[in-house]
């Protein structure tokens, strides 16, 4: 009597496509993230600890090992950044009567919009 | 023998006239327990591969009685009236009945449905979803088909044998694929809706499960196959693969032109072509939105003269949609596109797209009356298979989809009728003849071992036979050929051989079920064809030219006999259109009598 | 152009087989055939044995999926040429168990398929037909066609990482046929679906891979209805906590 094949999964099937590894990728880059978050709990905490504590803090974090650190944190922003906003489209897609709006607007608009606050932002420190 | 399954009703075929009998037969009595019976998972049903539309009057403009005069005139008066007349009234119910089910017809900006022209139309009246239309009627009925939790599915099983006991039709006998057993399913009334047999020709349209099964049930049954002569060309085919490109695109303004950039059309008596850039453009029954028989007919006169282009897969001619601009093909034909990239290797918005006259469908099958019953008691049929018949010697394009809704709901309520007025069956009687069935099926096939002929080599010189003999254009001497090679393969299929000798998912042994079947069928076509002398319609005996209404406006009837086929006649209902000449492409009026002014001939 | 590719094909039976094995096989290389092409060759040449599904060879009855060189395709739009020099290896869609060489078991899909029921649902009692068509206006039909195009072939189930490691995942076509009718403005039925659609089985188990919608050969796009049907989720969520705030 017929009794059907159960292929069995192996561990290694992430590897066998590129989109598969991009998203391991991004997976796996959520851990930078939750050490990243630490590190900047810290940070609050030293600043209430006052002036010679952050100090001391600022120091360690200007170690090599700390700026490659946050440099591949960096990276990792940057591809949840890019990730994410392809999905924009997808997951809140626009329409003016029968026409989709293209995606690339969308995906334009998250873009400027992550500009524009880079540019507050950075235009409150250079005004500090 | 394991013991029999038992329902009330078991419809066989899930496609959307065994869907439509399926959700009808439910609806009219949710305590009556339903089972059907499929090869394939019904999603994959052939109606899912329907292009264009279904035709129904629901604007206007439009009147039943020109829809029943389209569709007796396109033919060739060899529809029964009566059935038309009922077919044209039901139709607008069931589509609106579809769109209720979820549907997503194709809409006018103020969201009524929208038609478009197809051929041998003097209106729009073709409802449509872009040009999938067969695919989202499908969906949707088997997806609505869901919530009748009664109904219990047999999917991929192949019935290879109606019971028949007591002079009555109670059930079938059927293989289930994947453990390869057999059993009998037994009901009081039985729908079968399998669909057509176009596989018996090499070129078609025809997916690869179409292979008239449910006719060759009927008629080893004793049921009557009738007009089954009668097969429709479509004329746009892609050469090679048969893909179909949808009457659809010729309905939007697609035009056909030959090896010398003419619209040829215009030398058949189909009417003056106007400019693609004319506003009455297209103009309904006439050029290109002219009957499919003659469409076909045209392309062959055209071959002779050597006006077709030649390529790899066969001659050719045009169909150039280029005029009507990449939005409106991709907002109303957009899988013509897909399709012809991906098989032709061409972009239709670009380059003219190469076209064939293709086999697509058969106007005859198992022989019905207006209720959808049969001869034998309790076996009913719909859709492809059954011919009731209002497609005559020519379908309308569009009108097939609508048929499959109409009978196929009128067989579910009348098989669910009978189903509660009949409740006895003979279950030991049953269960001796299933017995008997899978000896055969085990001593002719599946443990049968030294014969020479393969399943594809009988079915290849089968497909060849029918092309060569029993195409577009036939006489005597080519029929007479095809049958003689049908009866030689009928012999040689005793000397079959199989490679798979095992029952878990046989498809060998499934495919060598078909072709038994197909040679029955293709049999019982090439006999009724060749005691037809006359042309009409698809049938076109070049050594009888003419239409005879005197001798053949009449119904073929097919009995299944140990010798070849006997062939008998019916008359043709006439209510209120008297026979008359077919006009397309110029003003006529149709000449409508009182009812009952006419009788049958 | 060569005259011949190989094809190395995944065999297996279950009434004699073990385990899974691959066979090799030369067919003849033709510049306009397909996967399937080449399976039927051998099929009706040299292997009756040889078992898989087709029907309507143009892409739209759904029967065909197999895995093409490890890539979910549907062997009707495979072509040949497209694949060289091969070998080609074809294989059952993977995350299916295996009925016999090519064919999978379908039961799985087709009983999530009912569960998030695909029909249109109104609150009322059925209307009469006389009343005729109810009104859908084309902005309305565009807002859920592309959902409806699903020809359930299953390639997405084969792509998605999800349903290959946890078989309780309702996926990609059936969670967008879900949306298909939420989408629909005939339907009213959107709070009976949800409590399959909303679950932890349903869109709450898609990690966003994506390749659902990558390999769907209607471009379906289910990896979009999944991410609009979270959002609708985590409103519907949202409102649930405020006191005022259910529908």
């Amino acid at each position: 009597m017929a009794k059907p094949f159960h292929r069995p999964h192996s561990n290694t099937w992430w590897l066998r496509r590129g989109p598969y590894r991009v998203f391991m990728l991004r997976e796996w880059s959520a851990t930078i993230f939750a050490v990243y978050t630490v590190l900047l709990l810290v940070l609050v905490s030293k600043v209430l600890d006052g002036p010679e504590a952050y100090d001391d803090y600022l120091g360690v974090l200007k170690s090599p090992l700390m700026i490659a650190f946050h440099a591949v944190a960096l990276a990792a922003a940057l591809l949840h950044t890019v990730t994410w906003f392809q999905a924009v489209p997808k997951a809140m897609p626009l329409r003016i009567g029968e026409e989709k709006v293209p995606p690339v607007l969308l995906m334009g608009g998250a873009y400027a919009t992550l500009l524009g606050a880079s540019v507050v932002v950075v235009a409150l420190f250079l005004l500090d | 023998m394991a013991e029999a399954l038992q329902h009330d009703i078991v419809i066989v075929g899930g496609g959307g006239a065994g869907l439509r009998a399926v959700i009808a037969a439910a609806e009219a009595y949710p305590g009556l327990d339903i089972a059907m019976v499929s090869k394939v998972y019904p999603m994959r049903s052939h109606t899912v591969s329907a292009e264009g539309g279904a035709a129904g009057v629901i604007k206007p403009n439009d009147t039943l009685d020109e829809h029943a005069f389209d569709t007796i005139s396109g033919a060739d008066w060899l529809a029964d009236q009566d059935a038309v007349e009922l077919f044209v009234r039901e139709a607008p119910r069931e589509l609106v009945q579809l769109e209720h089910w979820g549907c997503p017809w194709s809409r006018e900006p103020d969201g009524s449905v929208a038609v478009r022209p197809f051929g041998g139309m003097k209106n729009e009246r073709t409802w449509f979803a872009a040009d999938k239309t067969g695919f989202h009627m499908l969906h949707a009925l088997f997806q609505t088909s869901l919530q009748h939790t009664q109904v219990k599915r047999y999917d991929e099983w192949f019935a290879t044998r109606l019971l028949v006991e007591d002079g009555r039709c109670q059930g079938v006998v059927a293989i289930e694929l994947r453990t390869g057993q057999l059993r009998a399913i037994l009901g009081k009334a039985v729908i079968m809706c399998t669909g057509g047999g176009g596989r018996i020709f090499p070129f078609t349209t025809n997916a690869a499960i179409k292979t008239g099964d449910g006719l060759g049930m009927a008629y080893l049954a004793g049921v009557p196959l009738k007009d089954l002569e009668f097969v429709q060309y479509h004329p746009t085919g892609l050469p090679g693969t048969g893909i179909l490109i949808t009457e659809a695109a010729r309905g939007e303004g697609g035009i056909l032109v030959n090896n010398k950039g003419q619209r040829y059309l215009a030398d058949y008596n189909l009417g003056t072509p106007l400019d693609v850039g004319d506003q009455r453009h297209p103009q309904l029954r006439s050029m290109e939105l002219g009957p499919r028989d003659r469409l076909s007919q045209a392309f062959m006169h055209e071959q002779e003269k050597g006006n077709v282009f030649e390529g790899p897969y066969g001659t050719y001619v045009h169909l150039d949609v280029r005029h009507l601009g990449e939005n409106k093909i991709d907002s109303k034909i957009p899988f013509v596109r897909e399709l012809a990239k991906n098989y032709a290797g061409i972009d239709p918005v670009h380059q003219p797209i190469p076209v064939r006259p293709v086999v697509h469908y058969m106007m005859g099958g198992i022989s019905t009356n207006i209720s959808a019953e049969t001869v034998l008691p309790g076996l009913y049929a719909a859709g492809e298979c059954a011919c009731v018949s209002i497609n005559g010697a020519n379908r309308l394009g569009s009108n097939s989809l609508t048929e499959l809704l109409v009978f196929g709901a009128i067989a579910g309520r009348n098989a669910a009728e009978w189903a509660r007025s009949h409740p006895g069956l003979n279950r030991a009687a049953l269960e001796r003849q299933a017995d008997v069935e899978q000896q055969r099926i085990a001593h002719d096939l599946i443990n049968k071992h030294g014969g020479t002929e393969r399943i594809a080599t009988i079915r290849t010189e089968l497909q060849l036979a029918m092309e060569s003999g029993a195409g577009i254009y036939r006489t005597q001497s080519s029929l007479q050929a095809t049958a003689d090679k049908v009866a030689e393969l009928k012999q040689r299929y005793a000397n079959i051989t199989l490679d798979d000798h095992s029952l878990s998912f046989n498809t060998e042994l499934t495919s060598a079920l078909e072709l038994e079947f197909m040679l029955h069928i293709a049999e019982a076509l090439t006999h009724s064809a060749l005691q037809r002398k006359e042309s009409r319609g698809s049938h076109q005996r070049t050594d009888f030219p003419q239409r005879d209404d005197q001798h053949y406006l009449r119904h073929s009837l097919a009995h299944h006999t140990d010798a070849a086929p006997r062939i008998d006649y019916a008359d043709v209902a006439i209510t209120s259109w008297p026979p008359g000449e077919r006009v397309y492409g110029r003003a006529e009026e149709p000449a409508r009598t009182p009812p009952a002014a006419h009788s049958g001939s | 152009m060569p005259d011949t590719i190989t094809l190395e094909l995944f065999r297996y039976h279950p009434d004699r087989d073990e385990r899974p094995r691959f066979q090799a096989y030369e067919v003849p290389f033709r510049e306009d055939w397909v996967v399937l092409d080449a399976l039927n060759y051998l099929k009706d040449r040299v292997d009756g044995s040889l078992t898989y599904r087709w029907s309507c060879r143009m892409g739209v009855c759904g029967s065909c999926g197999m895995m093409v060189n490890g890539y979910p395709k549907l062997t009707c739009a495979a072509f040949l040429r497209d694949y060289l020099p091969g070998p080609i290896r074809v294989e059952p869609l993977s995350g299916f168990p295996v009925e016999r060489d090519m064919v999978v078991v379908l039961d799985d899909f087709m009983q999530k398929l009912s569960s998030v029921k695909p029909w249109i649902i109104r609150e009322t009692a059925a209307e009469t037909m006389a009343s005729g068509e109810y009104r859908q206006t084309p902005a309305q039909l565009a807002a859920f066609k592309q959902y409806s195009m699903c020809i359930n072939c299953m390639l997405c189930y084969a792509a998605c990482p999800v349903y290959q490691h946890e078989e309780q995942f309702v996926g990609p076509a059936v969670l967008a046929l879900a949306q298909r009718y939420n989408l629909d403005s005939r339907d009213q039925g959107n709070s009976q679906r949800y409590p399959v659609v909303w679950a932890d089985d349903g869109i709450w188990d898609c990690t966003f891979v994506g390749e659902c919608s990558a390999v769907c050969p209607k471009h379906v796009d289910p990896a979009g209805a999944i991410q609009q049907a979270k959002i609708q989720s985590t409103v519907g969520f949202m409102r649930s906590l405020l006191p005022f705030g259910n529908r």
